[in-house]
C-alpha cells in the first residue's frame, strides 16, 4: 500500500537518528553564552548583550552550534506542489540526514580557521513519485559562521537524490553542478 | 529716611503682583532629525527678567517616563537626538528680585516633540567599483560599500544610537541569513553604514577560470536590507527598517568584480 506523506511522521520521528554533518556539531555552550542564549530567545534575535563577554560567546556559540537541515520548496512552487515541498521539507527537519561523505568532501575547501559549517540549507529542485516513496532531487548548501560574525555565504552547492517517504529520508547519491566558477563571499 | 533704589529709578519695574511668564518653548530645526542637535528656546512675556532656567525633558511613547534633568542653566538648550520617539521638553524659569519688588513664582513652559525614525538608506559610494578577486595565497580585497541612513529623503543625523543588523536574501538558493549584528566589517558611524564586501574565488577554481567567464556575468544576486534597534527612555523598543537593495555582483574585469544596483 503506497504510504502518503503525513502525521505519522511524527511517530516515526524518533526512531530515526538525528544526523551530525561535518564534525562542526558541538553543542558547547559556555555559562555566559548560555545565559545570553536563554535571553536573546525570550527577546528575539534583536537582543544585543551588553556585555562584551556575552556578545564573544554569542558569536562562538553561533560557530559551533548545529542548525540542523533546512529545505526549502522550489521558490516558483504553488498551490498543491508548494505544499507537498513544504511538507518534504518538514521531513527534512525532523529526519535532519547526515551529510554523505561525498558532500563533505565538496566543501571540504570550507573547513577553515575563520569559517564553519554549522547546518544547511536547500530547495527542492524535482519530485517524482517512485512506488512508496518519492524521489526528491534537492539544491544543498552550508550555513556558514564566521569568526568576525560577518555574513558569510557562498555560491557553490550540492546536489543530492533521497529516497522520502513518512519512514524518513534516504540519500541516494550526490553530484557537483555543472557550473561556473563558484565563490566564497561576505556581506 | 528712606531711599529709592537707583534701578528702580533707571529702569521701568513691573508694578507689585504684576504676573511673568514663560509663553512658550520654539526648536529649530523643525522637524528635528534624527540623529542631528537641536537648539530649544524658551519665550518669555518680557514682563520681569529671568533669574534661572531650569531644562527637562521626558519620553512619552505609549507611556511617560519620568522626567530627565539636563544640564543646561540658559535660555537656550541644545542638544542631540539619538533615538526616535515622542517626548515632551519642559523648561523652567525663576525671576530675579528687581528692586524692592518681589519676584513672581517660577513659570513652567513645555512642549512635545516628535523625533521621526530612520526609514530609508541610499548607496553613496561603491557601486560600480572594481575590487579585486580573492584566490588562493591571494587574499580578497574588501570593498567599501558606503550607505547614508535617511529620514524621508533627509539623511539624518551624525548621532544615531541604536545597534545595526543586516539581512541578506537570496530567493533563488533558499538563503536567508535572519538578522546580524554589526561587525568589524558591517558598521554605523556618523549616520552612515560602513558595508565591507570580500569576494574569493572557491577551490579547485582559479583565476583563469574566473577571467573564462564575459564581463558583464553575474555570480550573485542578493537582497540586503538594514535595520537598526534601540530602545528608549521609556524602555520600548524601537526597530527601524531601512531600505531593501537588490544587489547583484558582475565580473568586471580580469580578476576584478562590482556591485551593481
Amino acid at each position: 500500500m503506497r504510504k502518503s506523506i503525513g502525521m505519522t511522521v511524527l511517530a516515526f520521528a524518533t526512531c530515526i537518528p538525528i544526523g551530525v554533518a561535518t564534525g562542526t556539531a558541538a553543542r558547547t555552550k559556555g555559562a555566559a553564552a548560555q545565559a545570553a542564549q536563554t535571553e536573546r530567545q525570550a527577546v528575539g534575535k534583536a537582543f544585543i548583550p551588553s556585555d562584551l563577554d556575552a556578545q564573544a560567546a554569542l558569536r562562538q556559540q553561533d560557530m559551533t552550534w548545529y542548525r540542523g537541515t533546512e529545505i526549502g520548496p522550489d521558490p516558483d512552487a504553488d498551490g498543491l506542489k508548494l505544499e507537498l515541498h513544504t511538507r518534504i521539507g518538514q521531513i527534512f527537519a525532523l529526519h535532519d540526514p547526515p551529510s554523505s561523505p561525498a558532500r563533505l568532501a565538496h566543501f571540504a575547501w570550507l573547513d577553515r580557521p575563520d569559517v564553519k559549517i554549522n547546518g544547511w540549507y536547500g530547495t527542492i529542485k524535482a519530485v517524482v513519485q517512485d512506488g512508496d516513496h518519492m524521489l526528491v532531487r534537492v539544491q544543498i548548501l552550508p550555513h556558514l559562521a564566521s569568526e568576525s560574525g560577518a555574513i558569510t555565504s557562498t555560491t557553490a552547492s550540492y546536489l543530492e537524490t533521497y529516497a522520502v517517504s513518512d519512514d524518513g529520508v534516504q540519500f541516494l547519491g550526490g553530484e557537483a553542478p555543472k557550473t561556473g566558477p563558484n565563490f566564497l563571499m561576505t556581506d | 529716611m528712606l531711599t529709592v533704589p537707583a534701578v528702580a529709578i533707571l529702569t521701568a519695574v513691573p508694578g507689585k503682583g504684576s504676573a511673568a511668564s514663560l509663553t512658550s518653548i520654539s526648536y529649530t530645526p523643525n522637524p528635528i532629525i534624527l540623529g542631528g542637535g537641536c537648539s530649544y528656546t524658551a519665550n518669555d512675556d518680557g514682563t520681569w527678567p529671568v533669574s534661572t532656567y531650569k531644562w527637562e525633558y521626558r519620553c512619552t511613547s505609549g507611556g511617560t517616563s519620568a522626567w530627565v534633568a539636563t544640564s543646561a542653566t540658559g535660555k537656550t538648550y541644545f542638544t542631540y537626538e539619538p533615538v526616535p520617539g515622542n517626548y515632551e521638553v519642559r523648561c523652567t524659569a525663576t525671576f530675579a528680585q528687581v528692586g524692592y519688588n518681589p519676584p513672581p513664582g517660577p513659570s513652567t513652559v513645555s512642549v512635545n516633540v516628535t523625533i521621526a525614525p530612520a526609514n530609508t538608506d541610499h548607496v553613496v559610494s561603491g557601486l560600480n567599483s572594481p575590487a579585486g578577486v580573492g584566490a588562493g595565497m591571494v587574499m580578497p580585497a574588501r570593498q567599501l560599500i558606503l550607505f547614508e541612513i535617511m529620514v524621508g529623503g533627509t539623511p539624518v543625523g551624525p548621532y544615531v544610537s541604536g545597534t545595526l543588523q543586516e539581512r541578506i536574501r537570496r530567493p533563488g538558493l533558499g538563503f536567508d541569513s535572519g538578522w546580524n549584528n554589526g561587525n568589524q566589517d558591517l558598521y554605523m558611524s556618523n549616520g552612515k553604514v560602513y558595508d565591507y564586501k570580500t569576494v574569493t574565488l572557491q577551490p579547485p577554481s582559479t583565476m583563469a577560470d574566473y577571467n573564462a567567464m564575459p564581463d558583464g556575468s553575474t555570480f550573485d544576486d542578493f537582497y540586503q536590507q538594514f535595520r537598526i534597534v534601540t530602545v528608549d527612555s521609556c524602555g520600548n523598543q524601537t526597530i527601524m527598517y531601512l531600505t531593501e537593495h537588490h544587489f547583484t555582483k558582475i565580473k568586471s574585469g580580469s580578476g576584478q568584480w562590482s556591485l551593481v544596483e
